[in-house]
């Protein structure tokens, strides 16, 4: 195989991981048990979920009776789908009212940049990439 | 430092008999060569761990990423001997056993099933693994398996066995009904475990009028489970199936409590394989069971008293012979505790190891 379709497997590929690992959160978060026992576990009480997309819609919906989920943060500042029952509010004004909840990150493949985006602001301690809040070991 | 690598999400729901395998071989590992680290892979998450304890947690959402934090670990705690547990090949794999051998790091390769194409579901996996494979052995030291190879890409083979952590697997039995006979078959219940040949087995027994009482206790989840439900009913038999799902734990040894003899797997046949080691069966040895294989287990030479063999095909296990097999083994003194006995003194897995930590040791 020469270098450049090789290169051009490499990233669909790299592509590939990233579109069944979010199929496979969307699925995981339909598990309502788990969701609620990170939750207990973890002690979340308030929370913002970063990322409008599907998986922050359906983080939203799993958390619903479980926390209080004070906003969606979306740097457009709305949702991918138009659901008026959810709050959605763009980085600025998540900036100006933060008061230490916890944030669970959702977009899987911009994971890093947003966390950077973050970091000065919010405690690294109170970030959560979506995965890690689902749970690891155990 | 030596790490132990597997690319598995070892606490998924199905992989309770794997992680249990890892943990013991890292304990047997210890034992002999000092502390490691094992590095496993979990919704999206990278972890490193030691003792059983996180010491490291990164983000890594594709196996490009995981690699690479692999990487980075390897040079931050001067990893200099690593074992990995092959995941199916593919550039990032590649890209990173190049790595470790440019940093001179030596690698056992573990291929936990060989040959492994008929488990494969046909897709991307499959393709990425049948183009890199062919470039494996370029990058690994020696290879462990558990077939009876000696030789796999070009790369010797150390011959493993699947052992068991004896002391964590409970042994009693209970008192019960002298003319009942309990089958018992844990699994994730794959094809190859071939179960549906019990079930065709009680069909014509039950049919023929076979009087004496044989349950058949399924004990696990998977692919397979709701195919067993149907043929279940489909030969009237269901009355004498037990279908209990997943058990872990203390949940699992109540459903050994009664049970006189162990399924193994009885449809390797479908995968083209004659031999292996599978978990269950050295599990099913600490816990003092008999049982039924229908393949050759290197750990049961072929007059092992407490194994009985069945050809390795579809045709349905004859149950009289089953009732036969047991009734001459439940015969003999304190047979449970002879079983026992052979686990401890064959197939701990501190005994399994030896192999390659004597390989580790004469390259330190």
């Amino acid at each position: 195989m020469d270098e450049k379709t090789e290169e051009l497997l490499s990233l669909y590929a790299d592509e590939t991981d990233v579109i069944t690992a979010c199929y496979e959160m969307m699925g995981k978060l339909l598990n309502r048990d788990r969701v609620t026992s990170r939750v207990k576990e973890l002690e979340i009480r308030d929370l913002y979920i970063y990322g409008g997309g599907y998986l922050g819609i359906q983080l939203y919906r799993a958390l619903e009776g479980q926390a209080k989920v004070l906003s969606v943060v979306d740097k457009s500042g709305g949702l991918i789908l138009g659901i008026p029952d959810i709050p959605v509010i763009n980085s600025k004004q998540f900036q100006a009212e933060y008061r230490n909840e916890w944030v669970i990150i959702t977009p899987i493949k911009h994971y890093r940049s947003i966390y950077d985006e973050l970091i000065p602001f919010v405690s690294a301690d109170k970030i959560l990439f979506l995965g890690e809040f689902y749970g690891g070991k155990g | 430092m030596i790490f132990y690598i597997t690319f598995k999400d070892l606490y998924s729901t199905g992989y309770a008999g794997i992680r249990k395998k890892v943990i013991a071989q890292t304990k047997a590992l210890e034992n002999k060569l000092g502390k490691l680290c094992v590095a496993f892979w979990c919704n999206q998450m990278a972890f490193l761990m030691q003792e059983e304890n996180v010491i490291e947690k990164r983000v890594a959402v594709t196996r490009k990423e995981y690699g690479n934090v692999l990487l980075s670990w390897i040079e931050k705690y001067d990893v200099d001997r690593t074992y990995v547990r092959y995941p199916l090949s593919d550039k990032f794999f590649l890209e990173f056993l190049n790595f470790q051998k440019e940093k001179g790091i030596r690698t056992v390769l573990e291929i936990p099933t060989y040959p492994y194409d008929a488990e494969l579901p046909f897709g991307r996996l499959k393709g990425e693994d049948a183009y890199y494979r062919e470039m494996v052995g370029e990058y690994v030291d020696v290879i462990s398996t558990y077939s009876n190879d000696s030789e796999i890409w070009g790369k010797r083979c150390i011959r493993l066995v699947n052992g068991v952590d004896v002391e964590k697997i409970p042994f009693f039995h209970g008192k019960k009904e002298n003319n009942k006979i309990i089958l018992i078959a844990v699994g994730c219940m794959e094809p190859w475990h071939g179960f549906e040949r019990i079930l065709e087995g009680m069909g014509n027994y039950y049919h023929a009028g076979g009087k004496r009482q044989v349950y058949f206790r399924l004990v696990g989840e998977g692919v397979e489970l709701n195919r067993y439900r149907r043929e279940a009913e489909r030969l009237e038999v269901q009355d004498y199936v037990e279908i209990l799902g997943q058990k872990e734990g203390e949940d699992l040894t109540k459903c050994f409590y009664d049970t006189d003899i162990a399924i193994g797997s009885l449809g390797y046949y479908k995968n083209g394989i004659q031999e292996g080691s599978p978990i269950k069966g050295a599990e099913y040895c600490a816990r003092g069971l008999p049982m039924v294989l229908g393949y050759d287990d290197m750990r049961f030479p072929e007059k092992t008293p407490f194994v009985f063999r069945v050809p390795n095909d579809s045709s349905a296990i004859p149950i009289d012979d089953i009732i036969k097999f047991h009734d001459h083994i439940a015969a003999q003194e304190n047979y449970r505790e002879k079983i026992r006995s052979y686990a401890v003194k064959y197939l701990s897995w501190d005994t399994v190891m030896e192999p390659v930590a004597e390989y580790f040791r004469e390259r330190s």
